[in-house]
């Protein structure tokens, strides 16, 4: 993500795709954590789903490779094999999506010097034809391995605009009041 | 949405994002060509499901009817069944049904078939020279029937543009388009 | 609001999974019925030839001829998931060369809601009863069986045989004499 490129246009969709608004509020979300306070992104938990899915193609391209040159009664066997293979990463997939990134998008990371390092994980949900988009915070401190969470859920119209248009402020803002709420939770122990 | 808009989803993305969306768009074919191939090892036949592309079974079959395939070899061919069967020569498969068959003792087994709709039996339509048909020529054995669903195939293969247009939006929309 | 594609493709949608739950209820309201029922059928003239085969080997084969007859009640097989009974009468019989040889000699095409209710009386077979060789002189048990295939709306193409069968011997001698 080219930082020059965000200053060139405000993001603009369709407000009327859920998918496309998810998309963008998430983007914005994970641009406050990135760009206001400075923390580095880990791509650890996406690039687990690549590589599952990269399993999955590879295997299917194998067997479509291996079937037209070695066709089909002779092939059985090895179709065998990817079939399953392919089913059952489809399956680790689902698996995967549903308990292990549980809707994160961003897990970014404090630096702060010491070895053991804050981490952060936005994760969201905005159900089909709904309009609550609800936004969850997870912060887990580096030196207790403490865990503490702070959701919030809104209309996604108090960040859309009239056209379609994300309002980095108003995200930008809910998100630092969540931000600061975990950190002064910390304090406060 | 304008058209300069289209492509906005893909801009925004990062390097991760866009090889996911290229993976899921490779996992939406590789799914299709994966149920594929295990209806092939399931059936056995190296064609599980076929469109009846002629009229010579109707009224049972007409141009558009998807056939649903079997070929175990333990399972003999018998009188009656349909056949779905390759002639040297001809690219497209004939379905039609078994009218004579002579099994010998050692489980060879060759016989005639016919359609339906046609008055004599396909001696004609085989290649020059051939009599009968053995195991080896038969794709497999008919055995569910779905009506008019195999119709969307024939229409792509009639109009070859359309197919490529249809094929087109649809790759494009899903590589856009960010789930 | 929703672009009218939108709407097309969800209004689409919806109605194709429509039809595929009601095809599905369809099929699965008569997968589970038996279709057995009951035939009889009589040979009334039997005689059989020795003449060359011009459609198949040119050699010299037994060629069978027979009139039958049949009664039977297919009513009760048709169901709102029968669209067809293709019925066809086999000969059934093993010869030295052949282990097994079957033979169809006749069919009949019967859509639902025409009579189903056969009486036949002395009638001609449909096709040629050329055996695979000199199988059919003095052969002393060749077994006739009514089969029908199912063709449903959607769903399995089950060939049954029908309860009822008869068995008959060719004569010792060829006959010579035109009939």
């Amino acid at each position: 993500m080219a930082p020059k490129e965000k200053d060139d246009k405000p993001v603009k969709i369709n407000k009327w795709d859920g998918a496309a608004v998810k998309n963008a509020l998430d983007d914005a979300v994970k641009e406050v954590l990135t760009g206001k306070f400075h923390y580095v992104e880990n791509f650890a938990l996406i690039d687990g789903r690549l590589v599952i899915c990269g399993i999955a193609v590879g295997v299917a391209m194998f067997a479509l490779v291996w079937d037209y040159l070695y066709p089909f009664p002779q092939s059985r066997p090895v179709l065998i094999f990817s079939v399953t293979t392919y089913f059952i990463m489809m399956g680790v997939l689902t698996f995967y999506t549903a308990y292990k990134e549980k809707g994160i998008f961003a897990v970014c990371i404090q630096k702060d010097n010491s070895k053991k390092e804050n981490v952060w994980e936005a994760s969201s949900y905005l159900p089909k034809y709904d309009d609550k988009y609800s936004l969850s915070l997870v912060f887990i401190d580096g030196k207790t391995k403490q865990r503490r969470e702070t959701s919030i859920k809104k209309s996604v119209a108090s960040y859309i605009d009239v056209n379609g248009g994300v309002v980095p402020e108003l995200v930008e803002a809910d998100v630092t009041k969540m931000h600061n709420s975990l950190l002064t939770e910390r304090k406060e122990k | 949405m304008e058209v300069s808009n289209l492509f906005d989803d893909v801009k925004r993305m990062n390097k991760r994002q866009f090889i996911f969306q290229v993976l899921s768009f490779g996992m939406i074919v590789s799914s299709a060509l994966m149920i594929w191939k295990g209806l092939m090892v399931v059936t056995g036949s190296e064609s599980p499901i076929v469109v009846v592309l002629s009229g010579s079974m109707e009224p049972a079959f007409h141009r558009g009817d998807l056939l649903f395939l079997t070929n175990y070899p333990e399972e003999p061919v018998r009188v009656g069944e349909i056949v779905v069967f390759k002639v040297e020569g001809r690219d497209i498969p004939i379905v039609h049904r078994v009218l004579k068959l002579h099994e010998k003792k050692n489980g060879t087994v060759k016989f005639l078939t016919k359609g339906d709709n046609n008055s004599v039996d396909d001696r004609g339509l085989y290649a020059p020279g051939q009599l009968w048909l053995t195991k080896d020529d038969v794709v497999g054995r008919a055995r569910g029937f779905l009506p008019y669903v195999g119709m969307v195939t024939i229409l792509m293969n009639e109009y070859p543009k359309f197919k490529y247009a249809v094929l087109a939006c649809l790759g494009i929309y899903v590589l856009v388009h960010r789930e | 609001m929703h672009s009218i594609l939108q709407r097309g493709n969800s209004i689409l949608a919806y109605a194709l999974s429509v039809l595929a739950c009601l095809t599905f209820i369809c099929f699965a309201s008569t997968v589970l019925l038996n279709y057995v029922t009951d035939a009889k059928m009589n040979t009334v003239k039997v005689v059989v030839k020795n003449v060359p085969d011009y459609s198949a080997s040119r050699e010299r084969n037994d060629l069978g001829f027979l009139t039958f007859d049949l009664t039977t009640n297919l009513t009760g097989l048709f169901n709102w998931n029968v669209k067809q009974l293709f019925l066809y009468l086999t000969a059934e019989y093993k010869t030295e060369n052949n282990e097994l040889n079957q033979v169809v000699l006749w069919d009949k095409i019967i859509l639902r809601g025409e009579n189903a209710v056969l009486d036949f009386k002395n009638m001609n077979t449909k096709y040629y009863f050329w055996d695979d060789g000199n199988g059919l002189i003095a052969n002393k048990n060749i077994t006739l069986t009514l089969s029908y295939n199912i063709i449903p709306n959607a769903g399995l193409l089950p060939n049954i045989f029908a309860k009822g069968r008869h068995s008959f011997k060719f004569p010792m001698e060829y006959t010579t004499t035109r009939m």
